[in-house]
């Protein structure tokens, strides 16, 4: 696609990471290959708090991205949710054109997911896929004080780990990947740290064609 | 003038100054439903607590300890007669199952159910009227064989369906193990009359003086009845199979409580008597022999040590109490004496298997002992008297052959109660017969009715597990003891041993109970509710509603849950309660969207005029 | 003395927002003191900085401090004692500090300010306008905008040479607009360790407070001792226009990068109408005047740097050279001149004395951080154009979005 934008809806503070670097590492492999990018974290969110919805916004352009000082994905064509009940509590898919692709990291089928989603003749597909159980992750809700907990990271300035998806971001980025093309697999495979959860992922996908047309 | 010719469009205008309106108590929270916040849903689902699932009538235990709590007991006494027909008499006689299970038990004391049982039962029995009707009669009729609890049971609950019921009773007077079996001084008679006049009271009818076998045959029973419960009971006593059993002054533990209990009794106890048997009959008896006129009563049994007598741990505190000596580990071999009993010979023995029941090994090869008493009393367990039952129902256990629910090959004749409890594993209890009769009687029913018999196939949640609940809401305080007659006079009367609870007695012990797992309106996932969300929709027994645009799944009323019914389901289970906000977007949707339009469309289009 | 200039950094070419590459600056500069109060989107420079000193990658004394005007009196405490001090603010933040930028700037401590452009209260508003910073414009600091992360780091490094040249000893106000430059990521070269410290000299105060050699700062003076002082803070701001260029030139040779000190051009040979303006909307700026001279129309952009020492007459000079000049304003300046923003005033000033004044109007865009997409930009060429062809302004000041 010659502009694509992608947007990852993540809850505050105890997943702020993950969606980071999805669109950070998304990002920089669109660099890689000679596209123009953008990435940035939400601004127009309230501060993060734990649990409250925040998105992180990713661009992808042959072209220079010229309206780069803008807040928000308008239009976004790949919708990312890090947290599955987030497919209850708002209308990400505001604005998305049709063909578009939604990713929800969760253990029910899309077929069971699909009910949801407001709106969902836009989407050429919903992909499925448990990337905590890949991830061995220990979620979540109950563990607040366990948790990855990289909380320093509300304004994107300092990580506590420079590992760029050492956790549930990887299978979430391989499913992206895998079923958008968005960048290429082999320019963004070598930046992610849990490559067994990313090369898991990749059969793992559980895609449910809703709209292949309207792409 | 720049202002001049500004306009500020609809969807921009701001109120003024930026100053917006404040949420009130009635609108303010339809701006911020933080419903969408929530990954998991607080739900309110009971589950069994561990006393309703031991009562071998599945009594709803929590539910009436609940009402007495709240001083309901006319509602408690009428939520126990759904399950039970004779709560004065089970607040009295029964083994407790549901006080071993209770929790309580395992924080510091149990409930003492029973006597709370007992309370409600005395205070059903002073109702003029019973709060029990019969059912609209459906012009059906069914004979009860045997008058105890298993057939007291099934009776009441026939009539309750709207049954006519013949209850035969082959004694002189109806109870059956509730009238023989259990002693005046735990059970008195006229406790029991007026329970069975209750019986009456549904319209049941009750011969006496009538055996089935010798006045009704089975085929009566086939002819005049739509169908039969047969509740007849374990009635010939078991011997010990001891040289010199047959000698005068022997005698047998059940049916030396029965003619007591029925006023038959004619024998005469010696000074010195001894009881063999080590189960809850063998207790009966040995306390009974005192107050029959004995002067020295000493137990014997195979057990090792009190710990494996099958028997109540309190009733054997009781009887030791008022003075009975105890010898463990010894079989009697043989009656001594020439025609009357002047002594019995002992050997060391202990049980082959696990279970009492199992066969005992009695070393020959140590020396016998003797031990000098002028009366015996067997009580070493019973057995069936079924010569009147068609051999195609009789097992090789010498009871009845009923399936799963009690039903006689595909005849319309049931049985029920310890006939078809011996050797089942159950242990037989009043309330596990109460049960039985309770449960035969529901499957008559549905037989009747045509419809199918099915075995429960959905697992219970039963609740054993403290760490499901929160204790920090429950103060440890001991159980209200009952009052118990001075253990030296009492053994010469048939005075009632046990005293039982006064009103505040038995709410303050039934304000002990933890309402393991069921909703019981306490207020405290009100109370802490941050959001606040939940609403007091139903206050009696509690029900609440959370209101699901709002609750962010913070776990705070599922922790502080006292009882634990209150569980964590995931959201996405279900299909409800989708909240969807629209604050998280810019307000101008589209403004800079169309400029990403223009740039996706860019390489299309040529260089033109400015517009 | 510290870690950067000791280790072997090399230049690499790293992704980093405009925060992070302000705390990038501090680090390589190897500041000894930071002083450190919360307020977005400033915070995320206090954050990265933090976490360098928790590392050992940055030898510093962090101080957070209970406020801003806390804030900038230990700094203005830690600079007297001669140490390289680094700060930073936003929005109303920058106003809660005022009483200290007048003191800081005239007992001439060379304290460097990050700005993070906030709007100011009322109500509450993260997104980027520059009125924050601005509104502390006479109060003697030295103070430019950058418009990307890169020019962000360089302008740090070259504000640090700036201030602290004996010539100079002046405090700066490094400012980037909110979210723009400071939470979008750019590509930004950091150099080798070896360049920096070449470029960067250690601070020195001819006066520091050393109870070895005791000094008094900022005594009480009688009203005559007033105009000298005050003559010299003036001297002191003219003397930095040529440190200024020097220290360009110096960069420019050091790291390869060369800015404009005062003014940034684009398209501007053949213009006929300009756009003015400074910060980060001048990056869109440039792709919409980019299509509409596909289109035919003559425009071009001035980008002006740095604001203090104002640049009077290369403005004068530039500006006269075309017929409309348009004023973005990505400010507030309630009852002004223009009854709109702060910069109209200035250009108009500067242009007063110019044989060939252009017109001149503003435009009041980007306000509360609204970003300017390039519609608008095509609507405010149009209103040029149209004051171009009419030979004559509409009105001083014009409401982007809110008129026809």
């Amino acid at each position: 696609m010659a502009y694509t934008e992608l947007t990852v809806w993540t809850r505050g503070i105890i997943m702020d990471k993950e969606g980071r670097d999805i669109v950070n590492s998304i990002s920089a492999s669109g660099r890689l290959e000679g596209k123009y990018t953008q990435a940035m974290e939400n601004y127009v969110d309230n501060p993060d708090r734990t649990n409250a919805p925040t998105r992180k916004y990713c661009r992808v352009s042959d072209s220079v991205i010229e309206n780069a000082l803008t807040y928000e994905n308008e239009h976004p064509n790949i919708v990312v949710l890090v947290e599955q009940t987030m497919v209850k509590g708002w209308d990400y898919m505001r604005g998305m054109p049709p063909g578009g692709t939604l990713v929800i990291n969760t253990h029910y089928s899309p077929e069971y997911m699909i009910r949801f989603v407001p709106g969902p003749e836009r989407l050429a597909q919903l992909v499925c896929i448990d990337a905590a159980k890949l991830a061995d992750h220990k979620w979540l809700y109950y563990r607040l004080g366990e948790l990855g907990l990289d909380r320093l990271s509300t304004e994107g300035a300092a990580e506590r780990s420079k590992l760029v998806a050492p956790d549930i971001a990887a299978p979430l980025i391989a499913a992206v990947v895998k079923t958008t093309g968005v960048v290429k697999m082999e320019t963004i495979e070598p930046m992610i740290a849990n490559k067994a959860a990313f090369t898991a992922a990749l059969e793992e996908l559980n895609i449910l064609q809703v709209n292949p047309a309207a792409a | 003038m720049s202002t001049k010719g500004t306009h500020i469009p609809d969807w921009l205008k701001v109120p003024f100054a930026g100053i917006t309106p404040a949420p009130t108590q009635e609108k303010g929270q339809d701006l911020f439903p933080t419903g969408n916040w929530r990954a998991i849903r607080p739900v309110y689902h009971d589950k069994m607590p561990p006393c309703n699932n031991a009562c071998g009538t599945n009594e709803k235990i929590q539910g009436y300890l609940d009402l007495v709590k709240r001083g309901k007991y006319l509602d408690a006494y009428a939520l126990i007669k759904e399950d039970m027909p004779f709560p004065s008499v089970t607040g009295r006689v029964c083994y407790h199952p549901c006080e071993q299970a209770c929790n309580r038990g395992k924080y510091d004391e149990a409930i003492s159910i029973r006597a709370v049982e007992r309370f409600l039962g005395d205070l059903g029995l002073a109702l003029a009227k019973d709060v029990v009707k019969p059912g609209k009669p459906n012009g059906k009729k069914v004979a009860v064989v045997g008058s105890g609890p298993a057939g007291h049971s099934a009776a009441y609950q026939l009539a309750r369906l709207g049954y006519k019921v013949t209850i035969l009773e082959k004694s002189s007077r109806a109870g059956g193990l509730n009238r023989g079996g259990i002693p005046d001084w735990v059970l008195p008679q006229d406790i029991l009359d007026k329970e069975i006049a209750r019986l009456v009271e549904l319209g049941i009818e009750i011969k006496t003086n009538t055996e089935v076998g010798k006045d009704v045959s089975w085929d009566d029973l086939k002819k005049n009845y739509d169908a039969c419960v047969l509740a007849v009971g374990l009635t010939e006593p078991n011997s010990i199979r001891a040289e010199g059993e047959d000698k005068t002054g022997v005698f047998y533990g059940l049916p030396f409580l029965r003619d007591i209990g029925m006023g038959e009794w004619t024998g005469k106890l010696g000074a010195r008597v001894a009881v063999i048997g080590g189960g809850n009959t063998a207790i009966d008896c040995a306390r009974e022999a005192f107050r029959q006129g004995a002067q020295e009563v000493t137990m014997i049994t195979v057990e090792g040590n009190p710990a494996e007598m099958p028997c109540v741990p309190e009733d054997l505190h009781d009887m030791l109490e008022e003075g009975v000596e105890l010898i463990h580990g010894r079989a009697a071999t043989a009656v001594l004496g020439s025609s009357k009993v002047e002594g019995l010979q002992l050997h060391p023995a202990r049980f082959s298997g696990k279970i009492n029941a199992s066969p005992i090994n009695v070393d020959k090869h140590a020396a016998g002992e003797k031990f000098a008493c002028d009366s015996v009393i067997i009580a070493v367990g019973q057995h069936a008297s079924l010569a009147w039952l068609p051999k195609e129902f009789k097992n090789e256990r010498g009871t009845i052959a009923a399936d799963a629910f009690g039903r006689l090959g595909d005849t319309n004749f049931f049985a029920a109660g310890d006939i078809v409890q011996l050797g089942s594993g159950q242990p037989l209890m009043v309330v596990n017969a109460v049960g039985d009769g309770k449960r035969t009687a529901f499957n008559l029913d549905k037989v009747l009715r045509g419809e199918s018999l099915r075995p429960r196939t959905v697992p219970i949640d039963v609740i054993t597990d403290l760490s499901r609940m929160n204790m920090t809401y429950f103060p440890k305080f001991e159980r209200v003891q009952q009052a118990l007659l001075e253990p030296n006079s009492r053994r010469r009367t048939q005075d009632e041993v046990i005293q039982g609870y006064s009103e505040e007695q038995a709410v303050e012990e039934a304000g002990r109970c933890f309402s393991c797992g069921t909703c019981n309106a306490c207020d405290n996932c009100y109370l802490v509710c941050p959001e606040p969300c939940i609403v007091r929709s139903d206050r009696s027994n509690g029900l609440y509603k959370i209101l699901v645009d709002y609750c962010k799944g913070c776990r705070v009323c599922i922790e502080e849950c006292p009882t634990g019914c209150l569980e964590g389901v995931p959201e996405l289970d279900f299909d409800t309660g989708v909240v969807r906000m629209d604050t998280a977007f810019a307000i101008s949707q589209g403004l800079h969207g169309r400029q990403a339009e223009e740039l996706r469309s860019l390489p299309q289009r040529g260089p033109k005029d400015i517009d | 003395m510290g870690a950067v200039a000791e280790s072997k950094a090399k230049k690499k070419t790293v992704r980093m927002n405009g925060c992070v590459a302000a705390a990038q600056a501090a680090k390589y500069a190897d500041v000894d003191v930071i002083t450190a109060y919360p307020i977005r989107p400033y915070t995320a420079t206090m954050m990265a900085l933090a976490q360098m000193v928790a590392n050992g990658e940055l030898n510093a004394e962090y101080i957070v401090a209970d406020s801003e005007h806390s804030q900038l009196s230990i700094a203005h405490g830690a600079s007297s004692s001669g140490a390289r001090v680094f700060t930073g603010s936003s929005g109303v933040g920058v106003q809660f500090a005022y009483e200290l930028y007048s003191p800081i700037a005239g007992s001439r401590m060379p304290v460097q300010m990050m700005i993070a452009d906030r709007t100011l209260d009322p109500p509450g508003d993260f997104g980027s306008e520059h009125t924050d910073a601005l509104s502390t414009r006479d109060m003697g600091w030295i103070m430019g905008w950058s418009a990307t992360a890169q020019e962000a780091f360089d302008n740090h490094l070259m504000a640090y040479r700036i201030g602290e040249d004996p010539r100079v000893l002046l405090p700066q106000m490094v400012c980037q607009d909110g979210f723009f430059v400071s939470h979008i990521q750019g590509d930004v070269e950091l150099p080798d360790a070896g360049q920096v410290k070449e470029f960067l000299p250690p601070y020195k105060h001819p006066y520091p407070l050393d109870p070895r050699h005791p000094v008094s700062h900022g005594p009480q003076i009688m009203p005559e001792q007033g105009p000298p002082l005050q003559l010299e803070r003036a001297r002191a701001m003219e003397g930095a226009v040529p440190v200024i260029e020097e220290i360009h030139d110096q960069f420019a040779r050091i790291f390869g990068r060369r800015y404009d000190p005062w003014i940034e051009e684009f398209m501007t040979a053949d213009a006929e109408v300009v756009f003015f303006l400074q910060g980060a909307h001048g990056v869109t700026a440039k792709y919409a005047i980019k299509h509409m001279r596909d289109r035919g129309a003559k425009v071009g952009l001035v980008r002006l740097r740095t604001i203090r020492p104002y640049p009077t007459d290369r403005v004068k000079d530039v500006l006269s050279r075309f017929k409309v000049v348009g004023v973005i304003e990505t400010n507030l300046g309630l009852g002004t001149v223009s009854s709109g923003g702060v910069l109209y005033q200035e250009v108009a000033a500067a242009l007063y004395e110019s044989q060939q004044r252009p017109l001149v109007f503003s435009f009041m865009a980007g306000l509360g951080g609204e970003a300017i997409v390039l519609k608008e930009f095509y609507w405010m060429t149009q209103k040029m154009l149209e004051a171009q062809k009419r030979g004559a302004i509409e009105k001083r000041t014009h409401w982007v979005g809110f008129e026809e």
